[in-house]
């Protein structure tokens, strides 16, 4: 009687087994390299913590096949399984080894690890997308992923977008894309997505620029925060998105949550960041269409689920606190003692110079004056409004047949990339090191309380095609052990796993210039 | 015939090496062999026990991956990423069964999107398979898909081959109840 029961089970889950297939049209072998690949970077990371160097992206008018280009020794090998196909999104800079996953509109899809997009940042003129999680294979759309976080696929049909498109890293954990529109909203970004066509060849990307700080609108007496609507745990980033009324969007003061923490009053993008003792950037908090979202790097689900589930509405004294802080525009004002507002630094043909002044006003903001050779001066202004890159403003400059690309930063800037046609394995150069020049910034305070480091980076460049990758670290990763003991949860997912990935990537912003 | 020539066929051996038994092995284990011999019955078995083709893709592909970052140290690797996508799986069920304790705060489609809305077992055995445990439906799938032994299934799940089989029988029993009158 078992035997013909288990005979019967054997012929059956074959049968329902010899139904599921692959997807087809992948080459074998060249999959296998790529998550050959994979994995050697993931261990290369592991090992040393370090990020490797960006990848690139290619995006292709296609049937939707999934197809994988690798760049080999500075060639490119594609494959493709569409003859129709137009492949024009080759990066000529695109990094040894580089794996990329490229499917047609109706379903951009960078990969099977890649199902979750997060709108984590979004202003008037600008989105941040992250997509989470990029490997090879797989079929689910990227719109999917938009439509389910923004929950609307509302797009007007007649809708212009003018976007430059950047490209992060498109190999890890995450990827960072940012989209940036003029009078776009995140629905119409949908549509964006839907439809990416786009040669990096042809394309200046603009390093984003945010709007000074967003008004407050504070109406109401208390914030209808729902914890945890929406959560992702996804190739070592959490995500969790909470809910909070449109008109109370532009501030908002959470307490709890993990280490004993913390009162934090975010604005738009600039107080995005908040800490907690021991880590870096456990947790991001960023506003999109009616939603906070917080993102957590090294983190449990658990731990972001209860940290979740620690958030409460503000109290008036909160509330009040954070319209005090607010209300008042900050005051940039220096450091004692920091460095110099004037910067010189030599270059192969003579002296430059950037001049840095920060300017007091009812708006953050920074006037810097750049000074190559030869050249005249150039007034730069750029409000300190930080984008999640770290990047003020990127631009490159000619002096004679010499070029150098000048970029103001913010924040913590580790490495700068420059890669060119003629040597498409990117060279990081650093502090010192030939190449670039690193020209040291100028500490500042808002009234705010908020520190942040500027600083220029000059880099000369050869002509050509250039791209250049600012790679900026926020912290290196947090292995703190998780508490998994309050949490029954936490507890059951701590067990068995023969290999656990800790998710302890870094946080890693690329703001990518390519300039023909 | 130049003696170069005459010496390249009487002695080959200089240019190409015979494979030393460990140079097998190596290229057994290779990256490519393993994929290669396991792909296939990994895919599904990945897709079964989460009952989503996708979600299955993804923790097959993730399952060489891991296995890769640990190659060294893994001697039979066939084996490693079985436990690998079942451990995957089991986390990908959790997860879902997270979403669905939670769907109160979840939108509709996210919910679905979460429950694996391609798990169509069309044939009512299948369904009660679906419908097991985690551990009992690794160790039914193992055992009757991949036609492993109660040794080996012990091995993969990480438990005793006696634990195996009250696994497998509790299976049987669960099946035989929905599928006898």
């Amino acid at each position: 009687m078992n035997n013909l029961l288990e005979e019967r089970l054997a012929e059956e889950i074959n049968r329902h087994a010899s139904k599921l297939q692959a997807p087809e049209g992948i080459n074998r072998g060249e999959v296998a390299t790529a998550l050959q690949q994979r994995a050697s970077r993931r261990r290369r990371r592991h090992r040393t913590g370090l990020v490797a160097v960006a990848c690139a992206s290619l995006l292709t008018a296609g049937a939707g096949l999934t197809r994988i280009i690798t760049n080999q020794d500075g060639n490119t090998t594609v494959v493709s399984n569409a003859e129709d196909e137009t492949l024009r999104l080759l990066p000529s800079w695109t990094p040894e080894g580089t794996t990329v996953v490229v499917s047609g509109p109706e379903a951009f899809d960078p990969g099977s690890f890649a199902s979750r997009v997060m709108v984590w940042g979004s202003t008037d003129r600008q989105v941040w997308l992250t997509i989470v999680g990029v490997g090879v294979g797989g079929s689910r759309p990227l719109e999917t992923g938009l439509q389910e976080l923004l929950g609307t696929s509302a797009v007007d049909p007649g809708t212009t977008i003018g976007i430059d498109w950047s490209v992060g890293n498109l190999e890890g954990p995450a990827a960072s894309v940012s989209l940036s529109t003029t009078g776009a909203t995140p629905q119409e970004l949908a549509s964006v997505a839907r439809s990416l066509q786009i040669d990096p060849m042809n394309l200046v990307v603009t390093a984003p620029q945010l709007p000074l700080g967003l008004p407050l609108k504070y109406e109401g007496d208390g914030v209808d925060l729902r914890p945890a609507k929406r959560w992702y745990l996804r190739g070592g980033q959490v995500s969790l998105i909470a809910e909070i009324r449109n008109e109370l969007r532009d501030s908002l003061v959470i307490s709890g949550g993990p280490d004993g923490v913390q009162t934090v009053d975010v604005r738009g993008f600039k107080a995005r960041l908040f800490k907690s003792k021991g880590t870096i950037t456990p947790f991001f908090v960023t506003w999109s269409e009616g939603q906070w979202t917080l993102m957590a790097n090294g983190r449990s689900e658990a731990e972001v689920l209860r940290f979740a589930r620690s958030l409460r509405p503000a109290t008036k004294k909160e509330w009040d606190s954070v319209l005090e802080k607010v209300e008042r525009p900050p005051v940039i004002q220096r450091v004692p003692d920091a460095a110099s507002e004037s910067f010189s630094f030599a270059t192969s043909n003579g002296e430059a110079s950037v001049d840095m002044q920060l300017k007091t006003s009812d708006v953050d903001c920074v006037d810097a004056t750049l000074q190559l050779p030869g050249v005249k001066p150039e007034s730069i202004c750029t409000p300190i409004s930080i984008p999640p890159s770290g990047v003020l403003w990127v631009q490159l400059r000619t002096v004679g047949d010499r070029r150098f690309v000048v970029a103001l930063l913010a924040n913590t800037v580790d490495a700068v990339t420059v890669a060119t046609a003629t040597t498409p394995k990117p060279t990081t150069v650093s502090s010192g090191e030939v190449g670039a020049t690193w020209v040291e910034g100028a500490v500042v305070k808002s009234s705010a309380g908020q520190f942040m480091w500027l600083g220029w980076i000059v880099a000369e460049v050869p002509t050509g095609a250039v791209d250049v990758a600012l790679d900026l670290y926020e912290s290196e990763a947090s292995t703190d052990e998780v508490d998994t003991t309050e949490d029954p949860e936490a507890a059951d997912v701590a067990v068995e796993d023969p290999n656990p990935i800790s998710v302890d990537y870094p946080i890693r912003f690329v703001d990518r210039v390519l300039i023909e | 015939m130049s003696t170069t020539a005459a010496q390249s066929l009487i002695s080959p051996t200089n240019d190409e090496p015979v494979p030393t038994p460990s140079d097998v092995d190596s290229q057994a284990q290779s990256f490519e062999a393993v994929y290669e011999r396991n792909y296939d019955s990994l895919f599904r078995l990945a897709a079964m026990l989460v009952s989503n083709a996708a979600e299955g893709e993804e923790i097959a592909q993730e399952a060489f991956v891991r296995w890769y970052a640990r190659k060294a140290t893994v001697h039979d690797p066939d084996s490693y990423i079985r436990t690998v996508v079942i451990n995957l799986s089991r986390d990908g069920l959790r997860r879902r069964y997270t979403v669905r304790r939670r769907a109160h705060l979840f939108q509709a489609e996210a919910v679905a999107a979460a429950a694996g809305n391609d798990a169509t077992p069309s044939d009512p055995m299948i369904d009660v398979v679906m419908k097991l445990p985690s551990r009992q439906k690794a160790a039914v799938l193992l055992k009757f898909y991949e036609g492993r032994s109660e040794n080996e299934i012990a091995s993969i799940i990480g438990c005793r081959p006696g634990t195996v089989k009250s696994l497998v029988s509790r299976a049987l029993d669960a099946l035989r109840k929905e599928i006898e009158p």
